[in-house]
Protein backbone atom coordinates (compact mmCIF):
# COMPACT_ATOMS: atom_id res chain seq x y z
CA UNK A 1 0.00 0.00 0.00
CA UNK A 2 1.24 3.46 -1.10
CA UNK A 3 -0.04 6.27 1.10
CA UNK A 4 -0.46 9.92 -0.29
CA UNK A 5 2.70 11.93 0.54
CA UNK A 6 5.15 8.54 0.38
CA UNK A 7 7.84 7.94 -1.56
CA UNK A 8 7.45 5.60 -4.41
CA UNK A 9 6.69 1.69 -3.01
CA UNK A 10 9.04 -0.19 -5.89
CA UNK A 11 5.57 -1.91 -6.88
CA UNK A 12 4.68 -0.88 -10.76
CA UNK A 13 1.42 -1.30 -10.54
CA UNK A 14 0.92 0.37 -7.26
CA UNK A 15 3.15 3.59 -8.31
CA UNK A 16 0.92 3.74 -11.75
CA UNK A 17 -1.98 3.35 -9.83
CA UNK A 18 -0.85 6.43 -7.40
CA UNK A 19 0.30 8.62 -10.17
CA UNK A 20 -2.85 8.00 -12.04
CA UNK A 21 -5.34 8.70 -9.32
CA UNK A 22 -3.17 11.74 -8.58
CA UNK A 23 -3.55 12.62 -12.13
CA UNK A 24 -7.32 12.46 -12.16
CA UNK A 25 -7.48 14.14 -9.06
CA UNK A 26 -5.62 17.44 -10.67
CA UNK A 27 -7.72 17.73 -14.04
CA UNK A 28 -10.99 17.48 -11.51
CA UNK A 29 -9.29 19.39 -9.21
CA UNK A 30 -7.71 22.04 -11.16
CA UNK A 31 -9.92 22.37 -14.62
CA UNK A 32 -13.23 22.00 -12.90
CA UNK A 33 -12.68 22.65 -9.67
CA UNK A 34 -14.22 19.86 -8.36
CA UNK A 35 -13.19 18.54 -4.82
CA UNK A 36 -12.29 14.72 -5.45
CA UNK A 37 -14.67 12.49 -7.15
CA UNK A 38 -17.88 13.40 -4.35
CA UNK A 39 -17.01 16.60 -4.71
CA UNK A 40 -16.15 16.66 -1.19
CA UNK A 41 -12.85 15.95 -0.60
CA UNK A 42 -13.39 11.95 -0.62
CA UNK A 43 -9.81 10.10 -0.74
CA UNK A 44 -9.17 8.04 -4.03
CA UNK A 45 -8.45 4.60 -3.19
CA UNK A 46 -7.29 1.22 -5.83
CA UNK A 47 -6.62 -2.18 -5.34
CA UNK A 48 -4.15 -3.52 -7.74
CA UNK A 49 -2.63 -7.52 -8.66
CA UNK A 50 -5.98 -8.04 -7.94
CA UNK A 51 -7.27 -11.82 -8.73
CA UNK A 52 -4.97 -14.39 -10.70
CA UNK A 53 -3.87 -13.40 -14.09
CA UNK A 54 -7.37 -10.69 -14.00
CA UNK A 55 -7.78 -9.10 -17.45
CA UNK A 56 -10.28 -6.06 -16.30
CA UNK A 57 -10.21 -2.86 -14.45
CA UNK A 58 -13.62 -1.79 -12.73
CA UNK A 59 -15.40 0.64 -10.32
CA UNK A 60 -16.86 -1.25 -7.32
CA UNK A 61 -19.08 1.09 -6.36
CA UNK A 62 -15.84 2.72 -3.99
CA UNK A 63 -12.38 2.46 -5.46
CA UNK A 64 -11.10 1.46 -8.76
CA UNK A 65 -9.84 -2.52 -9.01
CA UNK A 66 -7.54 -3.32 -11.06
CA UNK A 67 -5.60 -6.55 -12.57
CA UNK A 68 -2.41 -8.13 -13.81
CA UNK A 69 -3.79 -8.89 -17.14
CA UNK A 70 -3.67 -12.56 -18.40
CA UNK A 71 -0.41 -11.78 -20.49
CA UNK A 72 -1.53 -13.62 -22.95
CA UNK A 73 -4.20 -10.50 -24.57
CA UNK A 74 -3.62 -8.42 -21.64
CA UNK A 75 -0.53 -6.66 -19.42
CA UNK A 76 -1.55 -5.03 -16.37
CA UNK A 77 -4.22 -2.11 -16.35
CA UNK A 78 -2.54 0.66 -14.55
CA UNK A 79 -0.42 0.81 -17.54
CA UNK A 80 -3.03 3.19 -19.06
CA UNK A 81 -3.65 7.10 -17.05
CA UNK A 82 -6.93 7.07 -19.74
CA UNK A 83 -8.06 3.66 -18.20
CA UNK A 84 -7.21 4.90 -14.54
CA UNK A 85 -9.16 8.24 -15.17
CA UNK A 86 -12.03 6.03 -16.94
CA UNK A 87 -12.59 4.53 -13.79
CA UNK A 88 -12.17 7.16 -11.12
CA UNK A 89 -14.66 9.17 -13.96
CA UNK A 90 -17.22 6.42 -13.14
CA UNK A 91 -17.04 7.71 -9.63
CA UNK A 92 -17.65 10.98 -10.42
CA UNK A 93 -20.45 9.77 -12.54
CA UNK A 94 -22.02 7.39 -9.18
CA UNK A 95 -22.17 11.28 -7.11
CA UNK A 96 -23.34 13.47 -10.17
CA UNK A 97 -25.99 12.12 -11.92
CA UNK A 98 -26.19 8.19 -11.22
CA UNK A 99 -26.43 7.09 -14.74
CA UNK A 100 -28.51 3.76 -15.10
CA UNK A 101 -25.83 1.44 -16.45
CA UNK A 102 -27.50 0.63 -18.89
CA UNK A 103 -28.62 1.03 -22.79
CA UNK A 104 -28.10 4.42 -23.85
CA UNK A 105 -27.39 6.01 -20.33
CA UNK A 106 -25.52 3.29 -19.93
CA UNK A 107 -23.25 3.79 -22.90
CA UNK A 108 -23.42 7.76 -22.10
CA UNK A 109 -22.29 6.76 -18.63
CA UNK A 110 -19.02 4.75 -20.48
CA UNK A 111 -18.62 7.30 -22.73
CA UNK A 112 -17.84 10.54 -19.96
CA UNK A 113 -15.79 8.15 -18.36
CA UNK A 114 -13.77 7.64 -22.00
CA UNK A 115 -14.02 11.77 -22.36
CA UNK A 116 -12.53 12.33 -18.65
CA UNK A 117 -10.39 9.47 -19.02
CA UNK A 118 -8.41 10.89 -22.57
CA UNK A 119 -8.58 14.31 -20.84
CA UNK A 120 -6.60 12.92 -17.90
CA UNK A 121 -4.23 11.66 -20.10
CA UNK A 122 -4.38 15.07 -22.53
CA UNK A 123 -3.40 17.31 -19.34
CA UNK A 124 -1.37 15.52 -18.13
CA UNK A 125 0.46 15.36 -21.02
CA UNK A 126 -0.15 18.72 -22.48
CA UNK A 127 -1.72 17.91 -25.24
CA UNK A 128 -3.90 20.00 -27.68
CA UNK A 129 -7.06 18.05 -29.14
CA UNK A 130 -4.80 17.37 -32.76
CA UNK A 131 -2.08 16.42 -30.73
CA UNK A 132 -3.86 13.60 -28.83
CA UNK A 133 -4.20 9.87 -29.75
CA UNK A 134 -7.92 10.15 -28.41
CA UNK A 135 -7.19 6.13 -27.62
CA UNK A 136 -8.33 4.26 -24.73
CA UNK A 137 -6.49 2.31 -22.75
CA UNK A 138 -3.16 2.39 -25.70
CA UNK A 139 -0.19 0.33 -24.52
CA UNK A 140 -2.75 -2.85 -22.78
CA UNK A 141 -2.08 -5.31 -24.63
CA UNK A 142 0.38 -7.57 -25.51
CA UNK A 143 2.28 -7.41 -28.54
CA UNK A 144 0.82 -10.83 -29.61
CA UNK A 145 -2.74 -8.51 -30.09
CA UNK A 146 -3.27 -7.02 -33.67
CA UNK A 147 -4.09 -3.20 -32.09
CA UNK A 148 -3.40 0.09 -30.63
CA UNK A 149 -6.12 0.24 -28.03
CA UNK A 150 -9.17 -1.29 -25.98
CA UNK A 151 -10.79 1.94 -27.95
CA UNK A 152 -10.81 4.62 -30.56
CA UNK A 153 -12.66 8.22 -30.20
CA UNK A 154 -11.73 9.59 -33.27
CA UNK A 155 -12.33 6.26 -35.25
CA UNK A 156 -14.43 4.05 -33.21
CA UNK A 157 -14.64 0.46 -34.20
CA UNK A 158 -10.32 0.81 -35.71
CA UNK A 159 -8.75 0.39 -32.23
CA UNK A 160 -8.02 -3.50 -32.87
CA UNK A 161 -9.17 -6.17 -35.07
CA UNK A 162 -7.32 -9.59 -34.29
CA UNK A 163 -7.64 -13.26 -34.44
CA UNK A 164 -8.48 -13.70 -31.59
CA UNK A 165 -10.31 -10.90 -30.28
CA UNK A 166 -12.11 -10.20 -33.71
CA UNK A 167 -13.01 -6.80 -34.85
CA UNK A 168 -13.28 -3.57 -32.29
CA UNK A 169 -17.65 -3.59 -32.76
CA UNK A 170 -17.77 -0.01 -31.74
CA UNK A 171 -20.45 1.93 -33.84
CA UNK A 172 -18.80 5.58 -35.09
CA UNK A 173 -22.73 6.56 -35.84
CA UNK A 174 -26.49 6.31 -34.48
CA UNK A 175 -27.78 4.17 -37.43
CA UNK A 176 -25.46 1.34 -36.17
CA UNK A 177 -26.68 1.59 -32.76
CA UNK A 178 -26.45 -1.88 -31.47
CA UNK A 179 -29.09 -3.83 -29.79
CA UNK A 180 -28.03 -6.51 -27.66
CA UNK A 181 -28.48 -8.07 -23.88
CA UNK A 182 -24.88 -8.80 -23.82
CA UNK A 183 -22.69 -6.11 -21.63
CA UNK A 184 -25.27 -4.30 -20.17
CA UNK A 185 -26.91 -3.89 -23.09
CA UNK A 186 -23.97 -2.33 -25.28
CA UNK A 187 -22.67 0.13 -22.77
CA UNK A 188 -19.14 -0.70 -24.39
CA UNK A 189 -20.34 -1.04 -27.99
CA UNK A 190 -22.58 1.98 -28.35
CA UNK A 191 -20.38 4.61 -26.08
CA UNK A 192 -18.33 5.24 -29.78
CA UNK A 193 -20.86 7.35 -30.30
CA UNK A 194 -20.83 10.27 -27.99
CA UNK A 195 -17.47 9.57 -27.85
CA UNK A 196 -17.35 10.44 -31.36
CA UNK A 197 -19.63 13.37 -30.70
CA UNK A 198 -17.10 14.66 -28.26
CA UNK A 199 -13.89 14.72 -30.39
CA UNK A 200 -15.86 16.95 -33.10
CA UNK A 201 -16.72 19.23 -30.82
CA UNK A 202 -13.28 19.12 -29.66
CA UNK A 203 -11.56 19.02 -33.01
CA UNK A 204 -13.99 21.53 -34.25
CA UNK A 205 -12.88 24.43 -30.86
CA UNK A 206 -9.34 23.50 -31.45
CA UNK A 207 -6.74 23.82 -28.73
CA UNK A 208 -6.98 21.72 -25.09
CA UNK A 209 -9.82 19.73 -25.57
CA UNK A 210 -10.48 20.11 -21.19
CA UNK A 211 -11.34 24.23 -21.91
CA UNK A 212 -14.16 24.19 -23.94
CA UNK A 213 -15.58 20.90 -24.83
CA UNK A 214 -14.63 19.29 -21.89
CA UNK A 215 -16.46 22.24 -19.68
CA UNK A 216 -19.22 22.02 -21.72
CA UNK A 217 -19.72 17.97 -20.83
CA UNK A 218 -18.59 18.82 -17.22
CA UNK A 219 -20.79 21.38 -16.98
CA UNK A 220 -24.03 18.91 -18.76
CA UNK A 221 -23.01 15.90 -16.53
CA UNK A 222 -22.74 17.79 -13.13
CA UNK A 223 -26.47 19.73 -13.58
CA UNK A 224 -29.49 17.91 -13.26
CA UNK A 225 -28.95 14.94 -15.55
CA UNK A 226 -31.61 12.81 -15.65
CA UNK A 227 -30.25 8.77 -14.43
CA UNK A 228 -32.27 7.74 -17.58
CA UNK A 229 -31.38 10.27 -19.98
CA UNK A 230 -30.71 8.98 -23.62
CA UNK A 231 -29.02 10.55 -26.14
CA UNK A 232 -31.13 12.89 -27.23
CA UNK A 233 -31.45 14.17 -24.08
CA UNK A 234 -27.84 14.26 -23.09
CA UNK A 235 -27.30 16.17 -26.62
CA UNK A 236 -29.19 18.60 -25.45
CA UNK A 237 -27.85 18.95 -22.12
CA UNK A 238 -24.50 19.64 -23.58
CA UNK A 239 -26.52 22.32 -25.61
CA UNK A 240 -27.70 23.72 -22.66
CA UNK A 241 -24.37 23.68 -20.99
CA UNK A 242 -22.84 25.37 -24.18
CA UNK A 243 -25.34 28.40 -24.14
CA UNK A 244 -25.39 29.09 -20.77
CA UNK A 245 -21.61 29.44 -20.13
CA UNK A 246 -20.58 30.76 -24.08
CA UNK A 247 -23.99 32.15 -25.38
CA UNK A 248 -26.75 31.33 -27.32
CA UNK A 249 -24.62 32.68 -30.55
CA UNK A 250 -21.50 31.26 -30.29
CA UNK A 251 -18.86 29.17 -31.78
CA UNK A 252 -19.27 26.91 -28.58
CA UNK A 253 -22.92 26.04 -29.17
CA UNK A 254 -22.40 25.69 -33.03
CA UNK A 255 -19.45 23.12 -32.47
CA UNK A 256 -21.47 20.93 -29.85
CA UNK A 257 -24.97 21.05 -32.27
CA UNK A 258 -22.44 19.74 -35.49
CA UNK A 259 -20.66 17.57 -33.47
CA UNK A 260 -23.99 15.41 -32.31
CA UNK A 261 -25.36 16.09 -35.83
CA UNK A 262 -22.28 14.40 -36.98
CA UNK A 263 -23.19 11.19 -35.70
CA UNK A 264 -26.70 11.19 -36.02
CA UNK A 265 -27.72 12.38 -33.13
CA UNK A 266 -30.21 15.43 -33.40
CA UNK A 267 -30.84 18.13 -30.64
CA UNK A 268 -34.62 19.56 -30.90
CA UNK A 269 -35.31 23.07 -31.10
CA UNK A 270 -35.29 23.99 -27.35
CA UNK A 271 -31.33 24.02 -27.77
CA UNK A 272 -30.08 26.82 -27.10
CA UNK B 1 -22.60 -39.18 -39.09
CA UNK B 2 -21.29 -38.21 -35.40
CA UNK B 3 -23.54 -38.76 -32.50
CA UNK B 4 -25.17 -35.62 -31.25
CA UNK B 5 -23.43 -34.70 -28.11
CA UNK B 6 -24.56 -35.63 -24.68
CA UNK B 7 -23.13 -32.40 -23.52
CA UNK B 8 -23.14 -28.65 -25.26
CA UNK B 9 -22.25 -25.99 -22.84
CA UNK B 10 -21.10 -22.51 -23.82
CA UNK B 11 -20.22 -19.85 -21.60
CA UNK B 12 -19.54 -16.14 -22.90
CA UNK B 13 -18.30 -13.45 -21.92
CA UNK B 14 -19.12 -9.86 -22.05
CA UNK B 15 -18.57 -5.96 -20.82
CA UNK B 16 -15.51 -5.44 -19.18
CA UNK B 17 -13.30 -2.27 -19.27
CA UNK B 18 -12.55 -3.08 -22.51
CA UNK B 19 -15.78 -4.43 -23.78
CA UNK B 20 -14.22 -7.62 -25.44
CA UNK B 21 -16.57 -10.40 -26.08
CA UNK B 22 -14.74 -14.20 -25.03
CA UNK B 23 -17.01 -17.47 -25.43
CA UNK B 24 -15.71 -20.88 -24.61
CA UNK B 25 -17.45 -23.83 -25.34
CA UNK B 26 -17.76 -27.58 -24.42
CA UNK B 27 -18.91 -30.98 -26.22
CA UNK B 28 -18.75 -34.23 -24.59
CA UNK B 29 -20.19 -37.65 -24.26
CA UNK B 30 -19.61 -37.63 -20.52
CA UNK B 31 -23.23 -36.40 -19.28
CA UNK B 32 -22.78 -37.78 -15.79
CA UNK B 33 -19.51 -35.84 -15.23
CA UNK B 34 -21.19 -32.70 -16.46
CA UNK B 35 -24.94 -33.45 -15.44
CA UNK B 36 -24.07 -32.62 -11.13
CA UNK B 37 -22.23 -29.34 -11.84
CA UNK B 38 -25.11 -27.96 -14.23
CA UNK B 39 -27.38 -29.17 -11.64
CA UNK B 40 -25.52 -27.50 -8.42
CA UNK B 41 -26.29 -23.76 -9.86
CA UNK B 42 -28.72 -21.87 -8.91
CA UNK B 43 -30.87 -21.42 -12.39
CA UNK B 44 -33.79 -19.16 -11.21
CA UNK B 45 -31.85 -16.45 -9.10
CA UNK B 46 -31.76 -12.75 -10.73
CA UNK B 47 -28.67 -11.13 -9.04
CA UNK B 48 -28.22 -7.25 -9.94
CA UNK B 49 -24.79 -6.14 -10.70
CA UNK B 50 -23.00 -3.37 -8.73
CA UNK B 51 -20.05 -0.82 -9.86
CA UNK B 52 -19.22 -0.12 -13.27
CA UNK B 53 -16.90 -2.47 -15.79
CA UNK B 54 -17.91 -5.86 -14.47
CA UNK B 55 -17.70 -8.48 -16.68
CA UNK B 56 -21.18 -10.36 -17.61
CA UNK B 57 -21.43 -13.89 -18.48
CA UNK B 58 -24.08 -15.68 -20.51
CA UNK B 59 -24.38 -19.52 -19.47
CA UNK B 60 -26.14 -21.47 -22.29
CA UNK B 61 -26.40 -25.61 -21.40
CA UNK B 62 -27.75 -26.98 -25.12
CA UNK B 63 -27.37 -30.87 -23.38
CA UNK B 64 -27.90 -32.43 -20.77
CA UNK B 65 -31.65 -31.35 -21.46
CA UNK B 66 -33.72 -29.26 -20.34
CA UNK B 67 -31.93 -26.07 -21.91
CA UNK B 68 -31.17 -23.25 -19.48
CA UNK B 69 -29.63 -20.51 -19.84
CA UNK B 70 -28.71 -17.44 -17.16
CA UNK B 71 -27.04 -14.16 -17.36
CA UNK B 72 -25.26 -13.11 -14.53
CA UNK B 73 -23.16 -10.25 -13.26
CA UNK B 74 -19.16 -10.98 -12.80
CA UNK B 75 -19.67 -10.87 -8.83
CA UNK B 76 -22.61 -13.73 -8.73
CA UNK B 77 -19.90 -15.69 -10.84
CA UNK B 78 -18.83 -17.93 -6.96
CA UNK B 79 -19.42 -21.34 -5.48
CA UNK B 80 -21.10 -23.72 -8.39
CA UNK B 81 -21.22 -21.12 -11.26
CA UNK B 82 -17.68 -20.62 -10.78
CA UNK B 83 -16.45 -24.21 -11.10
CA UNK B 84 -18.92 -24.53 -14.17
CA UNK B 85 -17.50 -21.32 -16.13
CA UNK B 86 -13.64 -22.64 -14.83
CA UNK B 87 -14.56 -26.24 -15.69
CA UNK B 88 -15.49 -25.19 -19.44
CA UNK B 89 -12.60 -22.77 -19.72
CA UNK B 90 -10.62 -25.64 -19.32
CA UNK B 91 -12.04 -28.77 -20.85
CA UNK B 92 -13.64 -26.65 -23.50
CA UNK B 93 -12.69 -25.00 -26.56
CA UNK B 94 -12.52 -20.96 -27.45
CA UNK B 95 -15.57 -19.71 -29.76
CA UNK B 96 -14.04 -17.77 -32.59
CA UNK B 97 -15.27 -13.93 -32.35
CA UNK B 98 -18.39 -13.45 -34.45
CA UNK B 99 -18.29 -11.42 -37.46
CA UNK B 100 -21.22 -8.96 -37.39
CA UNK B 101 -22.61 -8.79 -41.17
CA UNK B 102 -23.49 -5.74 -43.09
CA UNK B 103 -21.73 -3.49 -41.09
CA UNK B 104 -18.43 -0.95 -41.52
CA UNK B 105 -17.98 -2.31 -45.46
CA UNK B 106 -16.75 0.67 -46.47
CA UNK B 107 -13.72 0.48 -44.42
CA UNK B 108 -13.12 -2.95 -46.78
Amino acid sequence: MRREGQPPSGDVAADEAYEGLGSTFDLYSEVFARNSIDGAGLPLRATVHYGHLYDNAFWDGERMVCGDGDGEVFGRFTRSLSVIGHELTHGVTQFASGLVYRGQSGALNESVSDVFGALVEQYAAGQTSDQATWLIGAGLFTPEVQGEALRSMRHPGMAYDDDVLGRDPQPAHFDDYIQTDEDDGGVHLNSGIPNRAFVLVADALGGHAWERAGRIWYDAMTTRLPADVDFAGFALATAHAASARYGEVSAELDAVRAGWHGVGVTIDGRAG
Amino acid sequence: MAEPAEVRIQVTRSGGVAGIRRGWCVESQEADAWEPLVAACPWDAEPESVGADRFVWLIEVAAPPPVRTARLPEGAVHGPWRELVERVREQGEPVRPARRHGRRSEHG
